[in-house]
């Protein structure tokens, strides 16, 4: 027989564990019924700041792009085609579903929001940036770091960004 | 999920991750095509069913690797203050999902181009919404899914545990 809070407490977390896969399934949707709006626009704006920050450090970028499709960053021997997966969107929106399910109150969501909107769009372009270095100093490793290892370690920022938000709250609890 | 500290040291779990995903990607090169085997062999089986002349091409083992999966394997094995058997037991889990998934985004593209007009198979731009949507998201969201469950599962059993052990204390939890 259990306790009335240990029942509260095992209903947080199977909550949690419901409400993240149908705010994962609404974001999911939503990303990709405003796709022109919500997606193009966030992957335009880091193909844009990786560009300018690739020349400014010397690195020569040229920016283009397929309307509606995706931007490309041509570098001396590298053409690089920034679609959706590049910008780590999906992990994005996984980490807003992910927040918007855990048991807080609506500031707290909004600052995780408003953290964590600016930090996946600073890790994507460090990551873009990253692979444009390795294109032009150890090009033998760009497919690896491209197809692989960077698109994987997408869900890894998001879980670090959403558990270091998590333990903020646990911080501040009076518990 | 209650409010403890989930991952005390957040830095150092994504290092690890990323470290342990870098490491593990090799050996997934090699066991994907087995992998793969098994994702086509459970597809065409269902295919089957809707007549023997319908099979998925061969070239998919190459094509289909979803390095994903090593990610998805390095993320329960990096996951602290977790037991051995923990970590086992719900990587096999996972890998038993995976492979659901996996037939099934296979066969209902699979499905899709029988009885549609889809020119290509696979194509994700001709594929229909939700399975567009799980071919994009599926993995990553099924991952993260049972990683959550999984961390659930083990602060209910520690509950029951230590509801268990000291009888006393559950008034004050």
């Amino acid at each position: 027989m259990t306790t009335p809070t240990l029942t509260n407490s095992r209903r947080r977390r199977l909550g949690f564990c419901l409400l993240f896969g149908l705010w994962a399934v609404v974001t999911a949707f939503t990303l990709e019924r405003w796709d022109a709006a919500l997606s193009l626009p966030y992957m335009s704006a880091i193909s844009y700041v990786s560009a300018l920050l690739l020349n400014t450090i010397g690195v020569p970028v040229t920016l283009g792009s397929v309307p509606g499709s995706f931007a490309i960053l041509s570098m001396d021997h590298v053409v690089f085609h920034v679609t959706r997966e590049c910008t780590g969107v999906y992990a994005l929106g996984l980490y807003v579903a992910a927040v918007l399910s855990y048991s807080a109150t609506l500031p707290q969501r909004l600052q995780a929001l408003s953290w964590g909107l600016p930090a996946f769009f600073i890790y994507s372009v460090a990551r873009l940036m990253v692979l444009a270095l390795a294109a032009r100093w150890v090009p033998e490793w760009t497919q690896f770091l491209h197809v692989y290892l960077l698109v994987i370690v997408n869900a890894g920022f998001l879980l670090w960004l959403w558990a270091v938000w998590v333990n903020r709250l646990a911080r501040m609890s009076p518990q | 999920m209650s409010q403890a500290i989930l991952l005390r040291r957040p830095g150092l779990f994504l290092g690890l991750f990323a470290l342990v995903t870098a490491l593990s990607l090799p050996v997934w090169d090699v066991l994907s095509s087995y992998y793969m085997h098994g994702v086509i062999w459970i597809v065409n089986g269902g295919l089957s069913l809707f007549g023997p002349a319908v099979r998925l091409p061969s070239t998919l083992v190459r094509e289909g690797v979803y390095p994903g999966i090593a990610g998805a394997i390095a993320l329960f094995l990096v996951t602290p203050r977790r037991s051995f058997v923990w970590k086992l037991r719900w990587i096999t889990f996972l890998m038993m999902i995976m492979l659901v998934v996996h037939a099934g985004i296979l066969l209902a593209g699979a499905m899709q181009a029988i009885h549609g007009s889809q020119a290509v198979y696979g194509s994700l731009a001709s594929a229909s919404l939700p399975l567009r949507l799980l071919q994009t998201w599926g993995t990553s969201l099924f991952v993260i899914w049972i990683w959550f469950v999984a961390l659930q599962r083990h602060d209910e059993e520690r509950s029951a545990l230590h509801e268990r052990s000291d009888p006393q204390e559950r008034s004050q939890d």
